[in-house]
């Protein structure tokens, strides 16, 4: 008998010809995931992945939680690994809910799956010989096929394994199975929030950030790192490229209508994010924005900050609440970082009254008094890459 | 690439070479607990009656009436909470300043929720404590008085001497505390003579020593109880093992401090001045705030139109390390409670910046700090919300 971790995988099993491509992408992210916590061997089944032969300091729970972060998960469950013997199942069941039933529970099901069809008896009759067997080895441990506390599960492929705990996973794709794309990331609850949730639809990120030395603290530019660093767990590992806007900033601050500084210049950060991810191979702009959080996000804003690229830009936030972001931001533990207060410093390149109804027009007429694509040119050869390691909590 | 110049030593100071020395020998071999009783614990605490007969030599009192904290802010906690809870059965008034150290401020107000009743010396345009005012504040519900030294800030110096005489005259029951945590072993203080002072706080960081330990003087008779539960030592008044590696080097740098306490002071007052005079002349639209009568090793000085965070951070990137006044962020906006004290006009108080000396810096550390200044300060003033 041994301990193996049985993962469950989800939504990619909905897919066609081209499944093993994500099956393959799962797969080596949960090997990074583990590389360095613990030997192990790993096999493939149809939906099912088994991490075997495990040499680890850390126990089977914290294995199983590190699998989880891996994104397109749907489930890790601690199970037994046995020869597909029907005493044998039947002994290794009765161990498994002596362990149930000591922890509490009180109603059970078993619920047996058999890939290998030769198998006999077959899987009800398994289900129900077990049942019958589980219920007259303890007191008060009775059957519910509805709603039991606990499901005894036991699947008969060529080894059997059976379990009944699933740590839940959260579902997703492979980080990196939908491409690479570039994470308009500043020290905000946001725009971690919206990272992770385009991470888990299998987009890798690489993070850039505007530094504006000295208007900028070297502090805000360490809490982005940091926060890159929470995200860097669930998208592998992460870099962060940090643009020295400083000039660009100030050219800007001297050119333009002070109503509309805010606005310029994320569409000058947009198009800086852009050649970025030219650069990098990326495909996709992401952004923590939200519809009407504050003046630079209301549909005009958006609409003449979205105008000034072609990338397709995610903006995963758009309709959620602040509250939604901020339970999520507690989730992925970024929210403390968050709300460190190393703002962008003082309130210089924030007009008083930033126009909430910007117009394209009057924008690029404004723009016409400085040379975006020069700048965009001046960002791109002054920039410095961090690059952060997938770290074990 | 030139090399870093520090001026912020009001924030904290480089320890003495023989600082480090000493500490390095005393956590090797002389790791016994003060309190044990055998060979170990005897050694250990003959350095912590050492270095407490060092400071009562200092500062011209009994050794038995300096009780080792770890750092200023506890000491100043143990003298308030410690002097309030004592003397509370007479009456729940307290006065202090306007300007006070947030150590003295924040556990002053902590005391309202038992019934502490607060009045505020107020602080004038040169910085200074108005203790004529004083003697209008002490009620015979007065228990407490605190009024620091030198200011953090601004380094001006109030006086002690007056102030406790003052108060005391008035009302002999009061007790006298003065945070001494920027002055001590800058300027002479002679505990002696100052009869009307009961409590002074000393931090060993501020003077070359080691962070994590200071020291209260409590002078005989003085009620007062213990702030920590725990077994008490130290005349009852404080639980806790004493670490005796930090208090070997707070003495080592009292010592040397002391030693050269003159000297130093006539090195940095030149060094204040040419600083001054130079910066006055050279950059416009400046104002040196706080009175004449301050300390040399502190100048606030104030810029019109900058933040004085920006300054900060550019000062800092070509390894220049100074303090702002105040804060600022684009959420809110606070400032430095000793700035709004002394009533700065609003196009300055965005722009203090803090250089604090010490007898280390040079002349052309000075040169270094104004021609950098005047490099970048036109651009900080062009760059204004608009």
């Amino acid at each position: 008998m041994e301990i193996v971790l049985l993962v469950k995988y989800g939504e990619i099993m909905l897919k066609g010809l081209n499944r093993p491509y994500f099956e393959s992408q799962l797969i080596n992210n949960i090997r990074k995931k583990l590389d360095g916590l613990c030997e192990f061997k790993l096999k493939k089944t149809h939906g099912r992945i088994f991490i075997e032969d495990i040499k680890s300091d850390a126990s089977y729970e914290e294995l199983s939680l590190k699998i989880c972060e891996v994104f397109g998960i749907i489930s890790v469950s601690i199970a037994y690994k046995i020869e597909s013997d029907f005493e044998l199942i039947n002994e290794t069941a009765l161990n498994v809910s002596k362990k149930a039933y000591e922890e509490g529970n009180r109603t059970f099901k078993v619920d047996t799956k058999r890939a290998n069809k030769s198998f006999r008896p077959n899987s009800m009759e398994v289900s129900k010989l077990i049942g019958g067997n589980i219920f007259e080895s303890f007191e008060d441990f009775i059957v519910d096929v509805r709603k039991p506390q606990i499901t005894i599960k036991i699947e008969i492929r060529e080894n059997t394994y059976v379990y009944y705990k699933e740590i839940k996973g959260q579902g997703g794709m492979p980080v990196g199975s939908a491409g690479k794309g570039i994470l308009l990331l500043s020290g905000g609850i946001d725009s971690p929030v919206a990272g992770y949730m385009m991470a888990k639809r299998g987009l890798k990120l690489e993070a850039c950030y505007f530094h504006s030395h000295p208007y900028t603290t070297e502090q805000a530019k360490e809490k982005v790192i940091d926060l890159a660093k929470k995200l860097a767990i669930y998208n592998n590992g992460m870099k962060v490229h940090i643009i020295n806007f400083t000039t660009t900033q100030l050219a800007i601050y001297e050119k333009c209508p002070h109503a509309q500084l805010t606005i310029i210049m994320r569409r000058v950060m947009m198009r800086v994010a852009q050649q970025l991810a030219f650069k990098k191979n990326a495909k996709a702009l992401v952004t923590g924005e939200s519809l009407g959080q504050v003046a630079s996000q209301t549909l005009e804003s958006l609409f003449v900050t979205n105008s000034s690229v072609d990338m397709v830009v995610f903006r995963p936030l758009i309709g959620m609440d602040k509250i939604e972001v901020i339970n999520i931001a507690k989730k992925i533990d970024t929210f403390d970082t968050s709300i460190l207060p190393y703002e962008d410093c003082c309130t210089i390149f924030v007009a008083k009254h930033p126009e909430t109804k910007p117009r394209i027009d009057s924008i690029l007429k404004s723009e016409e008094n400085i040379d975006i694509d020069k700048m965009v040119e001046e960002c791109m050869s002054d920039y410095e890459t961090v690059e952060l390691k997938n770290e074990n909590r | 690439m030139t090399s870093e110049i520090y001026f912020d030593n009001a924030a904290s100071t480089k320890p003495y070479d023989e600082v480090i020395i000493r500490m390095t020998e005393v956590l090797k071999y002389n790791y016994g607990n003060s309190l044990s009783v055998h060979k170990k614990g005897l050694e250990a605490n003959k350095i912590i009656k050492s270095a407490a007969q060092t400071l009562a030599d200092i500062l011209k009192c009994n050794t038995n009436e300096i009780i080792f904290t770890a750092g200023g802010t506890e000491a100043n906690n143990l003298a308030i909470k410690g002097t309030y809870y004592a003397n509370k059965g007479r009456g729940h008034h307290i006065i202090t300043s306007l300007y006070e150290h947030a150590s003295i401020m924040a556990t002053i107000n902590d005391l309202k929720k038992d019934e502490a009743d607060i009045s505020y010396i107020k602080i004038d345009n040169k910085g200074v404590a108005n203790i004529n005012t004083l003697s209008n504040l002490i009620t015979e519900k007065s228990i407490f008085v605190s009024l620091m030294k030198v200011n953090n800030e601004v380094g001006t110096i109030n006086n002690i001497e007056l102030a406790s005489k003052i108060v005391k005259e008035k009302n002999n029951n009061i007790v006298f505390h003065t945070d001494n945590v920027q002055g001590f072993c800058k300027l002479p203080v002679n505990l002696n003579k100052l009869k009307n002072i009961d409590l002074m706080s000393l931090s060993g960081h501020k003077f070359n020593g080691p962070k994590g330990v200071g020291a209260l003087f409590v002078r005989k008779g003085t009620n007062i109880l213990p702030m920590m539960n725990g077994n008490l030592y130290q005349n009852h008044l404080r639980a806790g093992t004493l670490n005796t590696a930090a208090i070997a080097g707070l003495e080592i740098a009292a010592m040397i401090s002391n030693k050269n306490m003159e000297a130093n002071l006539k090195k940095v007052s030149k060094l204040n001045k040419y600083l001054e005079e130079k910066i006055t002349k050279e950059i416009d639209g400046i104002k040196i705030l706080g009175d004449k009568n301050k300390v040399p090793y502190i100048t606030d000085i104030a810029f019109i139109n900058i933040k004085s965070e920006v300054l900060l951070n550019h000062l800092s990137a070509i390894d220049i390390c100074v303090s702002s006044g105040s804060a600022c962020s684009s959420r809110k906006q606070t400032y430095s409670h000793v700035l709004t004290a002394m009533d700065i006009s609003t196009e300055y108080i965005d722009g203090v910046i803090r250089i604090s000396l010490s007898h280390d810096n040079t002349f052309e550390e000075i040169d270094r700090l104004i021609k950098e200044i005047k490099l970048i300060l036109p651009m900080l003033r062009m760059i204004r919300r608009k």
